[in-house]
């Protein structure tokens, strides 16, 4: 008697605990979000949102597999929130951000409406805290409109692109709270993939192409680091994954793979400047070794490729220090953070004027490169 | 309070420890100040020790005698003493189990189902959690060690999956020399573990050796505390002070190969001590009640007690200012410090002036 009482219960929780009771959960009665773009229009001080969706009321079959899986909206408000909540009078369905794969700042947003445009995304219970942010170099929506009628999924590809710029320190990947956390610390400035729009030779169609690193400085100053300058940034930040430059001078041409990167940074502080010592350690493998003489690579050359390498890494480092701290006075190794943890309370008396610090701070480099493997050529001794 | 059905210390003090995690992953950030990282550390070592320190009357208790709960104990003393104490402890239960209920709804209002009708959510909760006192004592032990499981699995699995993400140049040193917010938010954090009221009620429900395991159980807490302080600060960083539950959020952030959704997991995480925490709760008021109103009617004590907790917790989360206005540290450390310490202390002391009595009387 007892386990019959069960079934009737059992009926109970079927019919009152189901979780599409109002119908707005059905999956076809969502907007679920893969990408967002956010630009802003001077003229009517709008945000203008395009806003990729899955086209999840589409029929389904094999002809309709290949079509377009995703459909593009722009929507306009004072605020995100009002735009975005427009979304539901334009679609009729309930927007999920959930499945959200990135946000792309347009060229339009400048200096702190960076932030506020991502307080919406912070905020807004569906989304995520791990949401990649990205800039473009023009209109965020020209980046998200890109090949429309494709059967991929444009926000998707943007995903991995900036995935793999990332592991092959193109670019940085940046995700939310990462923004976040970085624009709270007073001294630092934050980083973000950097995405352009390129049109292929014959016009008619364009690729999405991250570029470099896009920096959100404290003093509103345009700047960005290009592709191989990320590479020295991500390798001074202990960041890099894995990379390729290649070392030209008059006694060779060298092609190498990043195979591990590592680096210490030491902080003093003397005579009222913080100084910093840099130690990169580099392990690389040759791919190219352009002698015009194959099996021409000797062992006394291994010491010559490890010293020119150590050079470029070094010569590099050194110029987007200078470029960064004393030209654009720009903290984003996060030196201040280091100096904070460091000397906490010699920090306290110079984190209000850190931006005049930045140009006095000294820093010495050091680079340790080891070469591994020259490939399946030969090694003469002689 | 005469007890057949017993529990191991082992079940006793993991479903106190599931309570003090609720406490731990729905901590609202913004509700106190904030901390730096080494500032948080030292706090919770503070806090850790500060709980040794405040466990002691209730050690003592036990020394003393393991078998007879708090209540029984001033009974012994004096009629009114207990029914006062009754009283009390009744009142500390309520308004825990309001600030329980209460950051359920906040976290399941903020983060989960903003939309959905919270009263029946919460009336879901309450259910579960009387349908569990109901079944007595030895229910909630085993489910506590069947809850544990799966609560330590989703920890571990957050954090070890969170490792990469992990960087030292989040945390942030200690800039002054000021120790008093240290101590003031160590105490407040200390007073989070209410569970230590539970420890001397509960006394004749526990079979065997409970003294050893209250240092061990304060261990425990301060350990997986601060492994959860140093996480959320070295993932997290600044972040970490903008959110509203910041285990939440880590376990959002988290993710392993194919599987991303580690925030459901917590989710989980937080109904099961919520549940644990709550008909613990309901337990011992039931022991309460019966202490001062009889034993006949414990289904009933059930119900005015999930009563009270619903309608309290409906009129404090009303807003997220009405809450931070009702739960001040203040008031979480008086209740805590006149319960844990004060209420034992004076249980020990009037035994031994009345054993002083008698003992002057018999020469």
């Amino acid at each position: 008697m007892k386990k019959l009482k069960i079934i009737p219960l059992a009926l109970l929780f079927l019919i009152l605990f189901s979780s599409c009771t109002s119908g707005e959960t059905e999956i076809k009665n969502r907007l679920i979000i893969e990408g967002v773009g956010v630009d802003f229009d001077e003229k009517s001080k709008d945000y203008e949102v395009t806003v990729q969706a899955f086209a999840t009321s589409q029929k389904g079959g094999k002809d309709n597999a290949a079509s377009n899986p995703v459909v593009n909206y722009t929507v306009k408000g004072k605020t995100l929130a009002e735009a975005l909540g427009d979304l539901c009078d334009v679609t009729g369905k309930k927007t999920l951000y959930s499945q959200n794969l990135i946000i792309v700042i347009g060229n339009s947003i400048k200096g702190d409406e960076i932030i506020k445009s991502l307080d919406f995304f912070a905020r807004e219970y569906t989304a995520r805290a791990d949401v990649y942010v990205a800039a473009s170099t023009g209109k965020a929506s020209d980046i998200l409109n890109i090949n429309e009628n494709s059967s991929e999924i444009p926000a998707k590809i943007i995903e991995e692109s900036i995935s793999e710029s990332y592991k092959n320190s193109i670019s940085v990947d940046t995700e939310l709270y990462n923004v976040i956390n970085l624009y709270l610390e007073k001294t630092t400035d934050f980083t973000m993939p950097l995405l352009e729009v390129t049109k292929e030779e014959n016009g008619k169609s364009s690729t999405v192409k991250v570029t470099g690193t896009y920096i959100y400085t404290k003093n509103g100053e345009k700047n960005h680091l290009s592709a191989d300058e990320t590479m020295f940034f991500l390798m001074l930040t202990d960041d890099a994954k894995k990379g390729n430059f290649s070392v030209v001078n008059d006694d060779m041409t060298v092609g190498l793979d990043i195979i591990k990167s590592s680096s210490k940074i030491k902080t003093y502080y003397e005579n009222g400047i913080p100084e910093f010592d840099i130690t990169i350690k580099c392990n690389v493998d040759m791919v190219e070794y352009d002698a015009g003489d194959f099996g021409s690579f000797k062992a006394d050359d291994v010491e010559k490729v490890e010293a020119a390498a150590g050079k470029f890494i070094a010569n590099g480092v050194q110029n987007l220090l200078y470029r960064q701290l004393k030209y654009h006075k720009s903290d984003i190794f996060r030196f201040g953070k280091r100096f904070m943890q460091s000397f906490p309370k010699a920090y306290k008396e110079t984190e209000e004027n850190w931006e005049d610090i930045l140009p006095e701070i000294k820093f010495n480099i050091k680079v340790k490169t080891n070469l591994r493997r020259i490939g399946q050529e030969t090694l003469r001794q002689h | 309070m005469q007890t057949r059905a017993k529990i191991t210390p082992f079940q006793f003090y993991t479903a106190l420890f599931l309570g003090r995690v609720f406490s731990l992953v729905a901590y609202i950030s913004n509700i106190r100040t904030r901390l730096s990282s080494e500032e948080t550390v030292y706090e919770t070592l503070f806090m850790g020790v500060l709980l040794l320190i405040t466990s002691l009357p209730t050690f003592f208790l036990i020394k003393k005698d393991s078998e007879s709960s708090i209540i029984t104990r001033a009974s012994c003393v004096s009629k009114i003493f207990s029914k006062a104490l009754c009283v009390i402890f009744l009142i500390d239960f309520y308004i825990y189990a309001i600030i329980t209920s209460g950051r359920f709804e906040i976290f399941t209002s903020s983060v989960m189902f903003p939309e959905t009708n919270m009263a029946l959510v919460l009336l879901a909760l309450l259910a579960v959690a009387v349908y569990t006192a109901v079944k007595g004592i030895e229910a909630i032990g085993r489910s506590s060690i069947v809850f544990l499981i799966p609560v330590l699995s989703v920890f571990a699995f957050v954090y070890i999956s969170l490792i990469p993400d992990f960087n030292t140049l989040n945390f942030t040193p200690m800039t002054s020399d000021d120790f008093s917010q240290i101590f003031g938010i160590g105490v407040y954090s200390c007073s989070r573990t209410v569970e230590i009221l539970a420890i001397s009620i509960l006394l004749p429900f526990v079979r065997g050796n409970k003294k050893r395991g209250l240092p061990i159980w304060t261990l425990i807490i301060t350990a997986t505390i601060l492994i959860t302080n140093i996480m959320l600060e070295g993932v997290l960083g600044e972040y970490n002070k903008t959110q509203l539950f910041g285990m939440y959020t880590l376990a959002l952030i988290a993710e392993f190969e194919f599987i991303e959704r580690l925030d459901a997991l917590i989710s989980c995480v937080w109904m099961l001590c919520a549940v644990i925490k709550l008909s613990l709760t309901f337990f011992i008021c039931n022991c309460l009640f019966s202490e001062l109103f009889g034993k006949e009617n414990k289904l009933l004590y059930h119900f005015i007690s999930a009563a009270v907790i619903f309608t309290g917790t409906t009129i404090i989360s009303g807003s997220m200012l009405d809450f931070s206005n009702v739960i001040t540290s203040a008031t979480t450390i008086i209740l805590y410090l006149f319960s844990a310490c004060v209420i034992p202390s004076a249980v020990i002391i009037a035994e031994k002036v009345k054993n002083g009595r008698n003992g002057n009387e018999k020469a």
